[in-house]
């Protein structure tokens, strides 16, 4: 068992450094966190398809909420909100911010392809400084998913797929909407990706790790960075002081759940991919 | 009383089981030395951080997943946390410091309110009566297996307005559904309805605290924002959830810059139609209230007569 758990590692850090775009085969940022063994809570939901307690392995990344200093007031709100989930990308990846991050308009100098973007450590960017509303950020105001570069500074080379089991109910030219069959019936939302790859239509029964489209840089008419912007939107209730339900379709933090997601593709097959 | 089902205190046993399982795995998960040097790290450092060996733990049983029970038995008190975002705290996708995350699962599904659903699709026939339909309406051109599986009430835009229904597609998971409306005249605009009985608990403040708008013809507050490639709405109705997303492939397309067009889909969205499953759940209901009045009636009246 420790032996397999060791090959997992290896293989998971070779496929990490091996992904560097400038092709160095160095890491060159990471955290430095000496994890001890433990048990993993079991991140299952309804589905059999999303039944997973498997195990994890850990790779570098900064906690939930944690932003780039200067980028946004962030959230404090952590939870997992889909747990289960498969990770959205078929390769290796990097969450990071597009805006804040080299050839982001808030970033510092150098290009888009940057070694930093494509090094560890992963790092939250829901609640980004942006003008549109989103009251789980602390202003009330801010990015609405995370922003995650594919494994090499490449456009329409790397799969998005799919994070449940579940039916397409949107397909733009860049940007695909996945409903998952479970409750709660989350929508998974895809952007960036390119059109002549999509492999899915409105209405489309999809599985998990089934591949969707590749990540691009179209935002229609407007320029970005290669990366995929994904979002998980979920119908949430409070409970009102008279018991009754107040309920709305809300944008919910992505990192913990991609985190989550990302350990068990280390791991192992949890999500393989689906032509 | 009846007898206890047997697969119900299962369920409850294997909850409690992971519930110990999970709480007791998040002990000490990292030394506070280890938490220390997460907080130096630095984007030049090389890598010398060190693998999880994790062990598998059983997943919670999957018909438990619509119990808010997980909420108590997972929940990392959102009250106790650092003020600030959980920065400078090494975490896992499970573990946060050691706890285990809250994992946000659904409550079972919401009492829909068929009373008012069966009100309004009677208002609108009527109006539609009155009306000449060019072609047969939307209620008409849905899928209908997809219809017929839905357990809430499908709401629709009236015909002939501002959302045109042409190419509409409907998917339904039974206690939600999806219609989704290209808008052919409208420059790569699509329309997309979401409704969904089935919610995640949230916090104090996670819903009621959003902004609302309040619309002219429309009973319900309305929460609308922009999103990345659009705008988003969303309100309670029939005491389920619904929301609109109008979606574009240009974010510069006229519909997009603005909210004025997704406020005139949500004050349009007033028609409602309902499946066969949401029509015998509905009948239910409504016997079911009708025998509570009964009920309440005859007691009055006993109480009334002395008896």
């Amino acid at each position: 068992m420790k032996k397999t758990a060791s090959l997992i590692l290896l293989a998971s850090l070779a496929a990490l450094t091996a992904c560097e775009p400038t092709g160095t085969g160095s890491t060159s940022s990471s955290s430095s966190a000496t994890s001890s063994a433990s048990e993993t809570a079991s991140a299952s939901e309804s589905s059999s398809s999303s039944e997973s307690s498997i195990a994890m392995v850990d790779f570098p990344h900064n906690a939930a909420g944690d932003l780039i200093p200067g980028s946004g007031a962030g959230y404090t709100d952590v939870s997992n909100w889909a747990p289960g989930m498969c990770f959205p990308l078929a390769g290796a990846a990097y969450a990071n911010s597009q805006v804040y991050n080299a050839g982001g308009s808030n970033g510092p100098s150098g290009g888009q392809c940057a070694t930093a973007n494509y090094s560890m450590p992963w790092r939250d960017n829901f609640c980004e400084t942006r003008s549109w509303n989103n009251v789980v950020c602390s202003s009330g105001q801010g990015h609405q998913g995370q922003d995650i570069r594919p494994e090499t500074c490449k456009a329409n080379l790397h799969w998005a797929v799919a994070t449940e089991d579940g039916v397409i109910t949107q397909v733009g030219t860049y940007t695909v909407a996945l409903t998952g069959n479970s409750s709660p019936h989350r929508i998974y939302r895809y952007l960036h990706l390119q059109s002549a790859s999509l492999r899915v239509a409105m209405g489309d029964h999809v599985v998990r790790g089934q591949k969707i489209g590749l990540v691009s840089n179209n935002m229609g008419d407007t320029p970005t960075t290669i990366h995929l912007h994904f979002e998980i939107r979920v119908a949430q209730a409070e409970t009102m002081s008279d018991g009754t339900l107040l309920a709305a379709n809300s944008f919910v933090p992505p990192y913990t759940a991609l985190v989550d997601a990302y350990q068990r593709k280390l791991a192992g097959p949890d999500c393989a991919t689906v032509e | 009383m009846s007898k206890p089902d047997k697969s119900a205190v299962a369920r409850i046993a294997l909850i409690a089981a992971t519930g110990a399982v999970v709480l007791g795995g998040g002990v000490a998960f990292l030394s506070a030395s280890a938490q220390d040097k997460a907080a130096e790290t630095t984007p030049n450092q090389p890598v010398a951080y060190q693998s999880l060996k994790a062990d598998t733990v059983q997943g919670t049983d999957a018909a438990t997943a619509a119990q808010p029970i997980n909420r108590a038995v997972l929940a990392e008190p959102a009250k106790t946390a650092a003020p600030t975002p959980a920065a400078r705290t090494t975490f896992r996708g499970d573990l946060v410091a050691g706890k285990p995350v809250l994992l946000r699962k659904p409550m079972a599904p919401a009492k829909v309110d068929w009373q008012a659903a069966m009100k309004q699709n009677e208002r609108m026939e009527t109006r539609q009566q009155t009306t000449k339909a060019v072609r047969p309406g939307l209620k008409a051109r849905l899928s209908r297996p997809d219809l017929d599986k839905t357990r809430l009430p499908v709401i629709l835009p009236r015909e002939g307005g501002v959302v045109d229904t042409a190419k509409a597609k409907m998917v339904s998971f039974g206690d939600a559904y999806a219609i989704n409306m290209p808008q052919p005249n409208r420059n790569g605009v699509q329309v997309t309805v979401y409704g969904n009985r089935t919610f995640v608990p949230g916090d104090s403040g996670a819903v009621s605290k959003r902004p609302f708008a309040r619309l002219a013809g429309v009973a319900e507050d309305i929460r609308i924002g922009q999103m990345e490639d659009g705008w988003t709405a969303t309100f309670t109705r029939y005491g389920v959830v619904y929301s609109i997303d109008v979606s574009c492939d240009s974010i510069n397309t006229p519909d997009c810059k603005t909210d004025a067009y997704i406020r005139d889909v949500i004050a349009q969205m007033d028609d409602v139609t309902m499946g066969s499953e949401a029509q015998k759940e509905a009948e239910v209901q409504v016997k079911e209230d009708s025998n509570w009045l009964n009920q309440v009636s005859k007691t009055i009246s006993n109480i009334t007569k002395g008896g």
